[in-house]
Protein backbone atom coordinates (compact mmCIF):
# COMPACT_ATOMS: atom_id res chain seq x y z
CA UNK A 1 0.00 0.00 0.00
CA UNK A 2 0.90 3.72 -1.15
CA UNK A 3 0.06 6.70 0.17
CA UNK A 4 2.07 9.75 -0.91
CA UNK A 5 1.39 13.13 0.26
CA UNK A 6 2.65 15.73 -2.61
CA UNK A 7 2.96 19.38 -1.70
CA UNK A 8 1.52 21.39 -4.67
CA UNK A 9 5.42 23.40 -5.46
CA UNK A 10 7.13 19.61 -5.17
CA UNK A 11 4.86 17.55 -8.03
CA UNK A 12 6.71 18.53 -11.37
CA UNK A 13 10.34 17.63 -9.44
CA UNK A 14 9.00 14.71 -8.02
CA UNK A 15 7.72 13.82 -11.46
CA UNK A 16 11.02 14.36 -13.04
CA UNK A 17 12.61 12.48 -10.26
CA UNK A 18 10.62 8.78 -11.03
CA UNK A 19 10.33 9.13 -14.53
CA UNK A 20 13.43 10.84 -15.32
CA UNK A 21 11.42 13.90 -17.32
CA UNK A 22 8.02 15.20 -17.50
CA UNK A 23 5.15 13.04 -18.61
CA UNK A 24 4.10 13.77 -22.11
CA UNK A 25 0.75 14.80 -22.37
CA UNK A 26 -0.25 13.97 -18.74
CA UNK A 27 -2.04 16.84 -17.01
CA UNK A 28 -1.59 17.39 -12.87
CA UNK A 29 -4.33 15.07 -12.42
CA UNK A 30 -2.88 11.99 -13.94
CA UNK A 31 0.72 12.98 -12.77
CA UNK A 32 -0.41 12.51 -9.54
CA UNK A 33 -1.78 9.23 -9.80
CA UNK A 34 1.30 8.33 -11.79
CA UNK A 35 3.38 9.35 -8.83
CA UNK A 36 1.51 6.77 -6.52
CA UNK A 37 0.30 4.16 -8.91
CA UNK A 38 3.77 3.25 -10.10
CA UNK A 39 5.18 3.34 -6.60
CA UNK A 40 2.41 0.71 -5.73
CA UNK A 41 3.23 -1.60 -8.66
CA UNK A 42 6.64 -1.50 -8.18
CA UNK A 43 6.57 -2.61 -4.60
CA UNK A 44 5.10 -5.99 -5.52
CA UNK A 45 5.49 -8.89 -8.15
CA UNK A 46 4.95 -7.94 -11.76
CA UNK A 47 1.45 -9.42 -12.76
CA UNK A 48 0.62 -10.94 -16.39
CA UNK A 49 -2.50 -8.96 -16.31
CA UNK A 50 -3.29 -5.83 -14.34
CA UNK A 51 -6.97 -3.95 -13.32
CA UNK A 52 -7.04 -0.06 -12.64
CA UNK A 53 -10.02 0.80 -10.54
CA UNK A 54 -9.42 4.03 -9.30
CA UNK A 55 -11.53 7.03 -7.99
CA UNK A 56 -11.68 10.66 -6.51
CA UNK A 57 -13.95 13.32 -5.28
CA UNK A 58 -13.46 16.46 -7.45
CA UNK A 59 -11.12 14.30 -10.80
CA UNK A 60 -9.15 17.12 -12.65
CA UNK A 61 -10.75 19.77 -11.52
CA UNK A 62 -8.09 22.39 -11.54
CA UNK A 63 -7.81 21.10 -15.29
CA UNK A 64 -11.32 21.42 -16.06
CA UNK A 65 -11.78 25.04 -14.51
CA UNK A 66 -8.43 26.36 -16.20
CA UNK A 67 -10.10 25.23 -19.70
CA UNK A 68 -13.49 27.18 -18.82
CA UNK A 69 -11.89 30.43 -18.34
CA UNK A 70 -10.07 30.21 -21.32
CA UNK A 71 -13.58 29.69 -22.97
CA UNK A 72 -14.99 32.36 -20.93
CA UNK A 73 -12.00 34.56 -21.82
CA UNK A 74 -13.27 33.99 -25.28
CA UNK A 75 -9.66 32.00 -26.00
CA UNK A 76 -9.65 29.03 -28.17
CA UNK A 77 -9.28 25.81 -25.52
CA UNK A 78 -5.68 24.40 -26.39
CA UNK A 79 -4.92 20.55 -27.34
CA UNK A 80 -3.36 20.33 -24.32
CA UNK A 81 -5.65 21.45 -22.08
CA UNK A 82 -8.50 19.74 -23.12
CA UNK A 83 -6.89 16.29 -22.43
CA UNK A 84 -5.75 17.68 -18.96
CA UNK A 85 -9.01 17.54 -17.82
CA UNK A 86 -9.56 13.90 -18.88
CA UNK A 87 -8.68 11.86 -15.66
CA UNK A 88 -9.00 8.42 -17.28
CA UNK A 89 -6.11 8.81 -19.23
CA UNK A 90 -3.97 7.63 -16.41
CA UNK A 91 -4.40 3.86 -17.67
CA UNK A 92 -3.31 4.89 -20.53
CA UNK A 93 -0.32 6.16 -19.30
CA UNK A 94 0.47 2.99 -17.41
CA UNK A 95 0.22 1.05 -20.69
CA UNK A 96 2.25 3.26 -22.18
CA UNK A 97 4.85 2.17 -19.74
CA UNK A 98 4.87 -1.57 -20.69
CA UNK A 99 2.35 -2.13 -17.56
CA UNK A 100 -0.16 -5.25 -18.98
CA UNK A 101 -3.32 -2.87 -18.11
CA UNK A 102 -6.03 -5.63 -19.04
CA UNK A 103 -8.98 -3.41 -17.71
CA UNK A 104 -9.30 0.14 -16.24
CA UNK A 105 -12.12 2.23 -14.80
CA UNK A 106 -11.89 5.67 -13.31
CA UNK A 107 -14.53 6.88 -10.85
CA UNK A 108 -15.99 9.65 -9.11
CA UNK A 109 -17.80 8.33 -5.94
CA UNK A 110 -18.37 9.88 -2.47
CA UNK A 111 -16.68 8.59 0.28
CA UNK A 112 -19.55 6.24 2.17
CA UNK A 113 -19.62 4.37 -1.46
CA UNK A 114 -15.84 3.26 -1.01
CA UNK A 115 -16.67 0.02 -0.20
CA UNK A 116 -18.34 -0.84 -3.46
CA UNK A 117 -15.07 -0.18 -5.10
CA UNK A 118 -13.30 -2.67 -2.88
CA UNK A 119 -16.08 -5.35 -3.73
CA UNK A 120 -15.57 -4.79 -7.54
CA UNK A 121 -11.80 -4.60 -7.15
CA UNK A 122 -12.17 -8.16 -5.56
CA UNK A 123 -15.01 -9.23 -8.11
CA UNK A 124 -12.50 -8.22 -10.72
CA UNK A 125 -9.58 -10.31 -9.78
CA UNK A 126 -11.93 -13.13 -11.37
CA UNK A 127 -10.33 -12.12 -15.08
CA UNK A 128 -7.22 -9.78 -13.49
CA UNK A 129 -4.30 -11.19 -11.89
CA UNK A 130 -4.01 -8.20 -9.87
CA UNK A 131 -6.24 -4.96 -9.21
CA UNK A 132 -4.73 -1.59 -8.74
CA UNK A 133 -7.37 0.09 -6.59
CA UNK A 134 -6.53 3.67 -6.45
CA UNK A 135 -7.68 7.39 -4.37
CA UNK A 136 -6.41 10.47 -6.27
CA UNK A 137 -7.28 13.87 -4.60
CA UNK A 138 -5.69 17.44 -6.19
CA UNK A 139 -5.20 19.93 -3.17
CA UNK A 140 -2.57 20.90 -0.60
CA UNK A 141 -0.78 18.29 -0.50
CA UNK A 142 -1.84 16.62 -3.01
CA UNK A 143 -3.38 13.00 -2.32
CA UNK A 144 -2.55 9.72 -4.22
CA UNK A 145 -3.03 6.35 -2.45
CA UNK A 146 -3.09 2.99 -4.09
CA UNK A 147 -3.27 -0.54 -2.76
CA UNK A 148 -2.44 -3.82 -4.99
CA UNK A 149 -5.21 -6.53 -4.81
CA UNK A 150 -4.01 -9.75 -5.68
CA UNK A 151 -5.67 -13.03 -5.28
CA UNK A 152 -4.05 -14.28 -2.55
CA UNK A 153 -4.41 -11.10 -0.52
CA UNK A 154 -8.12 -10.82 -0.72
CA UNK A 155 -9.20 -12.97 2.10
CA UNK A 156 -6.98 -10.46 4.72
CA UNK A 157 -8.15 -7.43 3.12
CA UNK B 1 -24.73 -15.99 -12.72
CA UNK B 2 -25.45 -14.83 -16.29
CA UNK B 3 -26.52 -10.90 -16.55
CA UNK B 4 -29.10 -9.21 -19.10
CA UNK B 5 -30.09 -5.93 -20.23
CA UNK B 6 -33.40 -6.05 -19.06
CA UNK B 7 -34.95 -2.70 -20.68
CA UNK B 8 -33.48 0.62 -22.33
CA UNK B 9 -34.85 3.74 -22.67
CA UNK B 10 -33.15 7.32 -24.84
CA UNK B 11 -33.80 10.96 -25.09
CA UNK B 12 -31.45 12.38 -27.59
CA UNK B 13 -33.80 15.05 -28.68
CA UNK B 14 -34.47 18.06 -26.34
CA UNK B 15 -35.48 21.35 -27.61
CA UNK B 16 -32.71 24.16 -25.87
CA UNK B 17 -33.57 25.65 -22.94
CA UNK B 18 -32.70 28.66 -21.10
CA UNK B 19 -32.20 27.18 -17.83
CA UNK B 20 -29.56 24.40 -17.67
CA UNK B 21 -30.91 22.13 -15.13
CA UNK B 22 -34.19 22.52 -15.36
CA UNK B 23 -33.50 21.04 -18.97
CA UNK B 24 -31.50 17.84 -17.57
CA UNK B 25 -34.03 17.08 -14.79
CA UNK B 26 -36.75 17.35 -17.75
CA UNK B 27 -34.86 14.96 -20.10
CA UNK B 28 -34.65 12.57 -16.93
CA UNK B 29 -38.03 12.65 -16.20
CA UNK B 30 -38.49 11.84 -19.43
CA UNK B 31 -36.34 8.77 -19.34
CA UNK B 32 -37.39 7.59 -16.18
CA UNK B 33 -40.98 7.62 -17.17
CA UNK B 34 -40.65 5.71 -20.79
CA UNK B 35 -38.07 3.45 -18.54
CA UNK B 36 -40.57 3.01 -15.99
CA UNK B 37 -42.90 1.46 -18.44
CA UNK B 38 -40.59 -1.71 -19.43
CA UNK B 39 -39.01 -2.86 -16.00
CA UNK B 40 -39.77 -1.36 -11.68
CA UNK B 41 -37.04 0.28 -10.37
CA UNK B 42 -37.15 -0.37 -6.99
CA UNK B 43 -35.45 2.03 -4.62
CA UNK B 44 -32.50 0.50 -3.33
CA UNK B 45 -31.15 0.02 -7.16
CA UNK B 46 -27.51 1.31 -7.08
CA UNK B 47 -27.30 3.65 -10.11
CA UNK B 48 -23.93 4.33 -12.14
CA UNK B 49 -23.64 7.21 -14.49
CA UNK B 50 -21.36 7.35 -17.56
CA UNK B 51 -20.70 10.73 -18.46
CA UNK B 52 -17.69 12.99 -19.45
CA UNK B 53 -19.43 16.33 -19.10
CA UNK B 54 -21.03 16.19 -15.73
CA UNK B 55 -21.84 19.47 -14.22
CA UNK B 56 -19.56 21.47 -16.91
CA UNK B 57 -22.73 22.72 -19.01
CA UNK B 58 -24.68 24.25 -15.66
CA UNK B 59 -21.14 25.85 -14.55
CA UNK B 60 -21.01 27.44 -18.00
CA UNK B 61 -24.58 28.77 -17.63
CA UNK B 62 -23.82 29.81 -14.50
CA UNK B 63 -20.03 31.36 -14.38
CA UNK B 64 -20.49 32.17 -10.41
CA UNK B 65 -21.82 28.39 -9.61
CA UNK B 66 -18.55 26.31 -7.77
CA UNK B 67 -17.61 23.08 -10.24
CA UNK B 68 -19.32 20.96 -7.89
CA UNK B 69 -18.18 16.97 -7.60
CA UNK B 70 -19.11 14.34 -10.27
CA UNK B 71 -20.59 12.67 -7.83
CA UNK B 72 -23.06 14.89 -6.73
CA UNK B 73 -24.30 15.08 -10.12
CA UNK B 74 -24.75 11.13 -10.63
CA UNK B 75 -26.71 11.38 -7.04
CA UNK B 76 -28.82 14.40 -8.43
CA UNK B 77 -29.58 12.10 -11.68
CA UNK B 78 -30.49 9.40 -8.96
CA UNK B 79 -32.92 11.50 -7.09
CA UNK B 80 -35.02 12.36 -10.70
CA UNK B 81 -34.99 8.82 -11.03
CA UNK B 82 -36.85 8.26 -8.00
CA UNK B 83 -33.75 5.56 -6.73
CA UNK B 84 -31.69 5.95 -3.46
CA UNK B 85 -29.06 2.71 -3.49
CA UNK B 86 -25.07 3.67 -3.97
CA UNK B 87 -24.44 5.84 -6.75
CA UNK B 88 -21.38 6.15 -8.58
CA UNK B 89 -19.98 8.54 -12.10
CA UNK B 90 -17.73 6.64 -14.38
CA UNK B 91 -16.12 8.51 -16.99
CA UNK B 92 -13.54 6.76 -19.17
CA UNK B 93 -14.14 9.39 -22.07
CA UNK B 94 -16.21 7.78 -24.64
CA UNK B 95 -16.54 4.48 -23.22
CA UNK B 96 -17.77 5.98 -19.76
CA UNK B 97 -21.44 4.22 -20.37
CA UNK B 98 -20.43 1.12 -21.41
CA UNK B 99 -17.81 1.13 -18.84
CA UNK B 100 -20.79 1.67 -16.47
CA UNK B 101 -22.46 -1.22 -17.96
CA UNK B 102 -19.87 -3.01 -16.77
CA UNK B 103 -19.32 -2.36 -13.86
CA UNK B 104 -23.07 -3.15 -13.05
CA UNK B 105 -22.33 -6.30 -14.90
CA UNK B 106 -19.80 -7.31 -12.19
CA UNK B 107 -22.59 -6.33 -9.34
CA UNK B 108 -24.85 -8.21 -10.77
CA UNK B 109 -22.80 -11.19 -11.26
CA UNK B 110 -21.31 -11.52 -7.95
CA UNK B 111 -24.67 -11.18 -6.21
CA UNK B 112 -23.93 -7.45 -4.77
CA UNK B 113 -27.28 -6.24 -6.27
CA UNK B 114 -30.11 -7.84 -8.18
CA UNK B 115 -30.39 -4.77 -10.97
CA UNK B 116 -28.02 -2.08 -11.24
CA UNK B 117 -29.66 0.92 -13.22
CA UNK B 118 -26.95 2.61 -15.65
CA UNK B 119 -27.54 5.79 -17.22
CA UNK B 120 -25.46 7.30 -19.75
CA UNK B 121 -25.46 11.33 -19.74
CA UNK B 122 -23.90 13.93 -22.07
CA UNK B 123 -25.83 17.19 -22.30
CA UNK B 124 -24.20 19.87 -24.78
CA UNK B 125 -21.56 22.11 -23.78
CA UNK B 126 -18.90 24.35 -25.41
CA UNK B 127 -15.23 22.74 -23.08
CA UNK B 128 -16.45 19.17 -25.14
CA UNK B 129 -17.09 21.01 -28.46
CA UNK B 130 -14.25 23.31 -28.58
CA UNK B 131 -11.79 20.23 -26.92
CA UNK B 132 -12.63 17.79 -29.67
CA UNK B 133 -12.08 20.74 -32.30
CA UNK B 134 -9.43 21.86 -30.90
CA UNK B 135 -7.64 18.32 -31.53
CA UNK B 136 -9.03 18.56 -35.13
CA UNK B 137 -11.47 15.64 -34.62
CA UNK B 138 -14.84 16.96 -36.01
CA UNK B 139 -16.48 17.56 -39.17
CA UNK B 140 -17.85 20.65 -40.25
CA UNK B 141 -21.01 19.13 -42.00
CA UNK B 142 -22.42 16.10 -40.36
CA UNK B 143 -20.85 12.58 -39.76
CA UNK B 144 -20.90 10.19 -42.18
CA UNK B 145 -19.92 6.46 -41.05
CA UNK B 146 -17.76 4.63 -43.49
CA UNK B 147 -18.37 6.84 -46.20
CA UNK B 148 -15.83 7.57 -48.92
CA UNK B 149 -16.52 11.33 -47.96
CA UNK B 150 -16.24 11.07 -44.43
CA UNK B 151 -14.40 14.27 -42.50
CA UNK B 152 -14.81 13.88 -39.03
CA UNK B 153 -17.46 13.63 -36.22
CA UNK B 154 -20.05 15.72 -35.18
CA UNK B 155 -20.95 15.79 -31.53
CA UNK B 156 -24.61 14.65 -30.17
CA UNK B 157 -25.98 14.58 -26.93
CA UNK B 158 -28.06 12.02 -25.37
CA UNK B 159 -29.47 10.48 -21.77
CA UNK B 160 -30.08 7.63 -21.84
CA UNK B 161 -31.20 4.62 -19.31
CA UNK B 162 -30.20 0.80 -19.30
CA UNK B 163 -31.10 -1.79 -16.66
CA UNK B 164 -28.57 -4.53 -15.71
CA UNK B 165 -30.45 -7.34 -14.15
CA UNK B 166 -30.45 -11.31 -13.08
CA UNK B 167 -32.80 -11.62 -16.29
CA UNK B 168 -34.06 -9.90 -19.32
CA UNK B 169 -34.32 -10.65 -23.14
CA UNK B 170 -30.48 -10.19 -24.20
CA UNK B 171 -27.79 -11.77 -22.40
CA UNK B 172 -24.57 -10.33 -21.76
CA UNK B 173 -22.41 -13.30 -23.53
CA UNK B 174 -19.24 -11.09 -23.39
CA UNK B 175 -17.43 -7.70 -22.60
CA UNK B 176 -14.20 -6.66 -23.40
CA UNK B 177 -12.15 -3.48 -22.23
CA UNK B 178 -9.36 -2.53 -23.80
CA UNK B 179 -6.64 0.23 -23.32
CA UNK B 180 -4.40 0.99 -26.38
CA UNK B 181 -0.66 2.44 -24.85
CA UNK B 182 -0.80 4.74 -27.90
CA UNK B 183 -3.92 6.05 -27.20
CA UNK B 184 -2.51 9.70 -25.81
CA UNK B 185 -1.00 10.12 -29.24
CA UNK B 186 -3.31 8.87 -31.83
CA UNK B 187 -5.93 10.29 -33.57
CA UNK B 188 -8.23 7.48 -33.30
CA UNK B 189 -7.78 3.72 -31.53
CA UNK B 190 -5.34 1.24 -33.31
CA UNK B 191 -6.73 -0.99 -35.30
CA UNK B 192 -4.90 -4.09 -33.18
CA UNK B 193 -6.39 -3.27 -30.12
CA UNK B 194 -10.04 -2.88 -31.52
CA UNK B 195 -9.41 -6.28 -32.79
CA UNK B 196 -8.05 -7.50 -29.65
CA UNK B 197 -11.15 -6.23 -27.97
CA UNK B 198 -13.51 -8.15 -30.52
CA UNK B 199 -11.91 -11.57 -30.38
CA UNK B 200 -11.70 -11.02 -26.51
CA UNK B 201 -15.83 -10.73 -26.66
CA UNK B 202 -16.21 -13.26 -28.72
CA UNK B 203 -14.13 -15.58 -26.98
CA UNK B 204 -15.97 -14.99 -23.76
CA UNK B 205 -19.18 -15.55 -25.71
CA UNK B 206 -18.29 -18.87 -27.12
CA UNK B 207 -18.64 -17.51 -30.82
CA UNK B 208 -17.12 -17.13 -33.85
CA UNK B 209 -19.75 -15.04 -36.48
CA UNK B 210 -22.19 -13.11 -35.12
CA UNK B 211 -25.98 -11.69 -36.74
CA UNK B 212 -24.88 -7.90 -36.04
CA UNK B 213 -22.31 -5.71 -35.61
CA UNK B 214 -22.79 -1.96 -34.26
CA UNK B 215 -19.85 -0.22 -35.31
CA UNK B 216 -17.89 2.57 -33.76
CA UNK B 217 -18.00 4.45 -36.76
CA UNK B 218 -18.44 7.96 -36.24
CA UNK B 219 -17.30 9.41 -39.51
CA UNK B 220 -13.54 9.76 -38.56
CA UNK B 221 -11.30 9.15 -41.41
CA UNK B 222 -8.57 7.81 -39.45
CA UNK B 223 -11.18 6.03 -36.72
CA UNK B 224 -13.52 4.45 -39.25
CA UNK B 225 -10.58 3.21 -41.31
CA UNK B 226 -8.76 1.32 -37.90
CA UNK B 227 -12.27 -0.59 -36.81
CA UNK B 228 -12.58 -2.01 -40.52
CA UNK B 229 -9.26 -3.92 -40.51
CA UNK B 230 -10.00 -4.76 -37.48
CA UNK B 231 -13.75 -6.01 -38.79
CA UNK B 232 -11.63 -7.71 -41.88
CA UNK B 233 -8.80 -9.57 -39.42
CA UNK B 234 -11.90 -10.70 -37.08
CA UNK B 235 -14.18 -12.19 -39.29
CA UNK B 236 -13.67 -13.88 -42.47
CA UNK B 237 -16.36 -11.89 -44.03
CA UNK B 238 -18.44 -9.02 -42.71
CA UNK B 239 -21.19 -9.93 -40.40
CA UNK B 240 -24.76 -9.82 -42.09
CA UNK B 241 -25.77 -6.93 -40.97
CA UNK B 242 -23.37 -3.21 -39.74
CA UNK B 243 -24.77 -0.10 -38.17
CA UNK B 244 -23.57 3.06 -36.97
CA UNK B 245 -25.62 5.39 -35.40
CA UNK B 246 -23.50 8.27 -34.94
CA UNK B 247 -24.87 9.56 -38.20
CA UNK B 248 -28.08 9.63 -36.57
CA UNK B 249 -27.42 11.01 -33.17
CA UNK B 250 -23.80 11.89 -33.15
CA UNK B 251 -21.24 11.04 -31.30
CA UNK B 252 -22.82 11.05 -27.63
CA UNK B 253 -19.46 10.78 -26.01
CA UNK B 254 -19.98 8.98 -22.24
CA UNK B 255 -23.37 8.51 -23.29
CA UNK B 256 -22.66 6.86 -26.83
CA UNK B 257 -22.74 2.85 -24.95
CA UNK B 258 -26.08 3.60 -23.42
CA UNK B 259 -27.54 5.42 -25.82
CA UNK B 260 -26.74 3.25 -29.20
CA UNK B 261 -27.39 0.02 -26.96
CA UNK B 262 -30.98 1.91 -26.58
CA UNK B 263 -31.65 2.20 -30.25
CA UNK B 264 -29.94 -1.17 -30.94
CA UNK B 265 -32.02 -2.65 -29.07
CA UNK B 266 -35.52 -0.75 -29.67
CA UNK B 267 -34.85 -1.03 -33.36
CA UNK B 268 -34.59 -5.20 -33.27
CA UNK B 269 -37.74 -4.99 -30.89
CA UNK B 270 -39.31 -3.92 -33.69
CA UNK B 271 -37.62 -6.18 -36.10
CA UNK B 272 -35.64 -4.11 -38.15
CA UNK B 273 -32.06 -3.68 -38.74
CA UNK B 274 -32.23 0.48 -39.49
CA UNK B 275 -30.14 2.13 -42.03
CA UNK B 276 -26.97 3.92 -41.19
CA UNK B 277 -27.86 7.31 -41.43
CA UNK B 278 -25.00 9.89 -43.25
CA UNK B 279 -23.36 6.82 -45.42
CA UNK B 280 -24.11 6.72 -48.99
CA UNK B 281 -20.74 6.62 -50.66
CA UNK B 282 -18.94 3.17 -50.00
CA UNK B 283 -15.20 3.42 -49.39
CA UNK B 284 -13.20 0.88 -51.24
CA UNK B 285 -10.26 0.72 -47.96
CA UNK B 286 -13.01 0.44 -45.98
CA UNK B 287 -13.84 -2.64 -47.63
CA UNK B 288 -17.91 -3.34 -47.19
CA UNK B 289 -20.53 -0.76 -46.29
CA UNK B 290 -23.21 -0.83 -43.58
CA UNK B 291 -26.24 -2.77 -44.12
CA UNK B 292 -29.97 -2.98 -42.82
CA UNK B 293 -32.40 -5.44 -42.97
CA UNK B 294 -34.71 -7.63 -41.34
CA UNK B 295 -34.06 -7.55 -37.40
CA UNK B 296 -36.10 -10.45 -36.18
CA UNK B 297 -33.89 -12.96 -36.77
CA UNK B 298 -30.92 -11.23 -35.41
CA UNK B 299 -29.68 -13.01 -32.14
CA UNK B 300 -26.08 -12.47 -31.89
CA UNK B 301 -24.89 -8.98 -31.49
CA UNK B 302 -21.26 -7.61 -31.48
CA UNK B 303 -20.91 -4.03 -29.99
CA UNK B 304 -18.39 -1.87 -30.64
CA UNK B 305 -17.17 1.21 -29.13
CA UNK B 306 -14.10 3.00 -29.25
CA UNK B 307 -12.92 6.85 -27.09
CA UNK B 308 -10.32 9.44 -26.81
CA UNK B 309 -7.38 7.98 -25.08
CA UNK B 310 -7.50 4.55 -26.49
CA UNK B 311 -10.19 3.41 -24.46
CA UNK B 312 -11.78 0.35 -26.75
CA UNK B 313 -14.57 -2.01 -25.78
CA UNK B 314 -16.79 -4.59 -27.20
CA UNK B 315 -19.80 -6.25 -26.06
CA UNK B 316 -21.25 -9.45 -27.02
CA UNK B 317 -24.84 -9.78 -26.63
CA UNK B 318 -27.52 -12.75 -27.15
CA UNK B 319 -31.46 -12.68 -27.82
CA UNK B 320 -32.62 -15.27 -25.10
Amino acid sequence: MISLRIPRDQLAERVRERFGGELRRAGTFAQIGMLGAVACLEAAPRASSLGVLWCSTHGAREAAEAALAEIAGGEPVMPFTFVATQPHLLATLLAQRGIPVTRAAFVHVAPPEWPVLLDLARAWLGTCEAVLLGYVEEGQPHRSDWRLLRKETTSSG
Amino acid sequence: MASFVRAAALQSAWPAGDDWMQRAEAMATSVATSLRQKADLPASIPCLVGSSSYFIGAKEADPAMDLRPPAEFAAQLARWFGVSGPVMAVNTACTSGVTALSLARDMVESGAAPQVLVLGVELANRLTSAGFAALGLLSPTRARPCDAARDGLALGEAFAAIVVSGSGEWRIAGLSLEVDPAGLAAPAANEEVIARAMRAALAAAGWKEVDLLKLQAGGSPDGDLAEARAVRSVFASPPRHLVSFKGEIGHTLGASGPAELALLLDALARGVVPPTAGFSRPDPEIGFEPKAGDGRTVRRVLFNLAGFGGHVASLALERK
